[in-house]
């Protein structure tokens, strides 16, 4: 946030609020947020093009948001040639939106068209960063995002034969969408500190294991390691809650956002999101300050070698063409509405040649496969009850605990030193007695250590040191209940290094 | 009188922002109204410890049964992973998804959609590699088959039921007989008293674990 610095007296409050949201500055921030969020929108949004039937018509299987809420109509839901024509004008409007033709009117068409069909599917199209794109669809469609780097500017400027001086233009559009995504954060915070299992990483860890998302192979490799959950847990609800507070100028700008490209990137990596990322990182465009613009252009021209050739003209008067006129508002607005209903009625045609559920093929309808009678056997038979070995989520002997976590996985021991055993399980479980025994090889009980797991634990831990009494070999740690062995940990004892002051004579010292 | 204007856009803006923030901070009405959706951010609303995939089954009058979902002509997958019908966490609208196919197929005559839920522990997700160091245990998946909704095609009668996770909590807290003998004592019932008949017109009464019976110590 800059703000006027008056020698004489000190900016007033409602002063400096004028001055964050009026101060006049050439948009950049938005405009390069134009040209790239309906790209982001389109990785989602396009594929549903050929779905538009089954997703958002009559004549499909719609999942509106609003009946999740108890109500029942809230929007009209059209048949599949209204309801893909509709798709098809959201599409070129933000087609017209990226290259900011017509860019108020297509802002406006696509926002309204967005919120109309994110929530007829509330399963698999309505989600935060769907809701999140189309508040940035509305604020910039309040901006003046289209007044630079677009088909509009271009066309004015053909039509003029002048080239405008760099526009500049109240900053308001841009601290809204730095407030949403601040809020956001801090919104997202609110719902973590509700959370107990996300700071001790378990949810985490079955995050990063689910596949409900695009693959993620880091996640998988990560939850190897779930100590570094909570750490990843701590940093981000800290960061979060911090952003709107901070992320508004100098180092904090810097920080913040640097911090929030790569947690984002973690997400994509290690959680399988994509649309996500990326919208938040064109989201961060909103910080572009025009300062940052003209070092960049500064570094271009320096990088770039003079060719002899004229300046460039910054403002001034320009060749006009013989077709100048034909650049004006309505030829431009006729040729959009041309092409705009030339793409929907083609859109609406394909569909219905497309003849989604084959009611027209030539070999007749589509049959029902039936289900041989094993498998329906088996898909009716309604568990009741996991299996000892599903309640285990891991096993691991180490002698580090992080946040309650062991850190570190070992399979060598010395004397005096110690040594933690620990098993995650799997929630919900019913209340268990667990038992962490240490075996010979031989299969020998030497000591029984059982515990109660209540059914909200996540983990059981069993912390030993070994006296010299207990001579050097090898041992297992044996997991037990339910009246079975269930995992087996075998470690070595006593040759590696012996930690010091180890005297006790006893054969298993607790 | 435009900048009156833009004031009030940004302050009914944020407004709305600021009552999504609260409302959700204290948990207040944030589901009251879809509009809510808009503004009340609570993304991570947290992950199980299972993966679940839906099977959705026809049922004929015979007993045979067919497969309704995935429909023969394919299914949408919309974020690179499994099909739409899966993400239908409350099983609200995959009976929908089957009628339609029931309504573009040749089948026989159906009685009920049955809706099935597939669970796995997540720990099962770990790539075969991945697993070998991690776990010495041979990765041995294991299914678990959970009826999560019948849909009965000659009425309105549907019989719900709570995820695979949800169910398991309900099986953990069942396994408790003196809590299981209080939720039998604190059923309502209907008990029938003559004696009471001519105080109370039917000699009817109810009565419950909470609320004893007139003359019951």
């Amino acid at each position: 946030m800059q703000t006027n610095t008056n020698l004489t007296s000190p900016p007033t409050w409602a002063g400096q609020v004028r001055e964050f949201f009026h101060a006049e500055r050439p948009p950049y921030g938005l405009a390069i947020m134009r040209m790239l969020l309906p790209w982001v929108v389109l990785i989602d949004g396009a594929p549903r093009l050929f779905h538009v039937r089954e997703l958002y018509s009559s004549d499909g299987a719609p999942a509106p948001l609003w009946e999740a809420y108890g109500l029942t109509d809230l929007l009209p839901i059209f048949p599949a040639p209204v309801a893909m024509a509709g798709y098809t004008a959201l599409v070129f409007c933000l087609l017209a939106v990226s290259i900011g033709w017509m860019t108020r009117f297509s802002l406006i068409a696509a926002t309204v068209l967005y919120l109309y069909f994110i929530p007829l599917d509330m399963i698999s199209t309505a989600n935060k960063y769907t809701v999140l794109s189309g508040h940035a669809l509305f604020i910039l469609s309040l901006s003046q995002c289209g007044s630079i780097w677009s088909v509009d500017a271009l066309l004015k400027r053909w039509r003029t034969g002048q080239s405008a001086p760099l526009p500049r233009f109240p900053v308001w559009p841009q601290r809204l969408i730095q407030l949403l995504v601040g809020i956001v954060y801090l919104s997202a915070a609110f719902t973590k500190l509700r959370t107990p299992s996300f700071f001790s990483g378990d949810q985490l860890v079955y995050w990063m294991l689910t596949d409900t998302t695009a693959r993620n192979p880091l996640g998988d490799w990560m939850s190897m390691y779930p100590a570094l959950a909570p750490l990843t847990a701590y940093t981000t609800v800290i960061w979060e809650v911090a952003f709107i507070f901070v992320a508004w100028r100098g180092l904090g700008r810097i920080g913040m956002l640097s911090v929030g490209v790569v947690f984002h990137a973690l997400t994509w990596s290690m959680l399988g999101l994509i649309v996500f990322p990326l919208l938040y990182c064109v989201l961060y465009l909103a910080w572009l300050h025009e300062a940052d613009v003209e070092r960049m252009t500064g570094w271009w021209r320096r990088r770039t070698p003079a060719d002899g050739s004229e300046p460039a003209v910054i403002a001034g008067e320009r060749p006009r063409f013989r077709w100048a006129e034909w650049c004006g508002p309505a030829p431009s607005a006729a040729a959009f509405s041309l092409l705009l209903a030339i793409a929907a009625v083609v859109a609406v045609e394909l569909e219905q040649r497309a003849d989604r559920y084959g009611e027209h093929r030539a070999e007749g309808r589509y049959a029902l496969r039936e289900v041989p009678e094993e498998r329906v056997q088996e898909l009716l038979r309604g568990d009741k009850r996991l299996r000892s070995s599903d309640k285990v989520f891991a096993f691991d002997v180490g002698s580090q605990l992080v946040g309650g976590i062991l850190a570190n996985r070992r399979d060598a021991f010395g004397y005096g030193e110690e040594v933690i055993v620990q098993c995650s399980l799997v929630p919900p479980h019913e209340d268990m007695w667990v038992e962490i025994n240490l075996h010979d090889l031989e299969g020998r009980l030497i000591s029984r250590n059982g515990q109660f797991a209540g059914r909200e634990s996540f983990r059981v831990s069993h912390t030993h040191i070994f006296g010299k009494g207990l001579p050097p070999g090898e041992y297992q740690w044996v997991l037990r209940f339910d009246g079975q062995d269930l995992a087996g940990r075998p470690f070595r004892l006593g040759d590696i290094q012996q930690a010091s002051g180890t005297t006790t004579a006893a054969a298993v010292v607790e | 009188m435009k900048r009156w204007i833009t004031n009030a856009t940004i302050a009914a803006y944020l407004g709305a922002l600021v009552v999504g923030l609260l409302s959700h901070a204290i948990n207040y009405r944030s589901h009251v109204h879809p509009l809510m959706y808009l503004v009340v951010w609570d993304m991570y609303c947290g992950w199980s410890a299972f993966e679940s995939r839906l099977h959705v089954l026809g049922e004929t009058y015979d007993g045979r049964h067919y497969q309704l979902l995935p429909a023969p002509w394919g299914e949408f997958h919309p974020y690179q992973g499994p099909a739409r019908r899966h993400y239908d966490v409350q099983v609200r609208f995959a009976p929908r998804m089957a009628e339609l196919v029931l309504a573009h197929t040749e089948h026989d005559d159906i009685r009920r959609i049955i809706v099935v839920e597939e669970a796995w522990s997540k720990k099962y997700n770990l790539p075969d590699e991945l697993w070998e160091l991690r776990h010495p245990e041979p990765k041995d998946k294991y299914s678990y088959y959970h009826t999560r909704a019948v849909v009965s095609c000659d009425s309105d009668a549907v019989t719900r039921d709570g995820e695979w996770v949800s169910a398991l909590s309900r099986y953990a807290m069942m396994d408790n007989p003196r809590l299981m003998s209080d939720v039998t004592r604190g059923h309502t019932f209907f008990a029938v008293d003559p004696s009471l008949k001519d105080a109370l017109n039917p000699g009817v009464t109810q009565t419950g674990f909470n609320t004893p019976a007139p003359g019951s110590p």
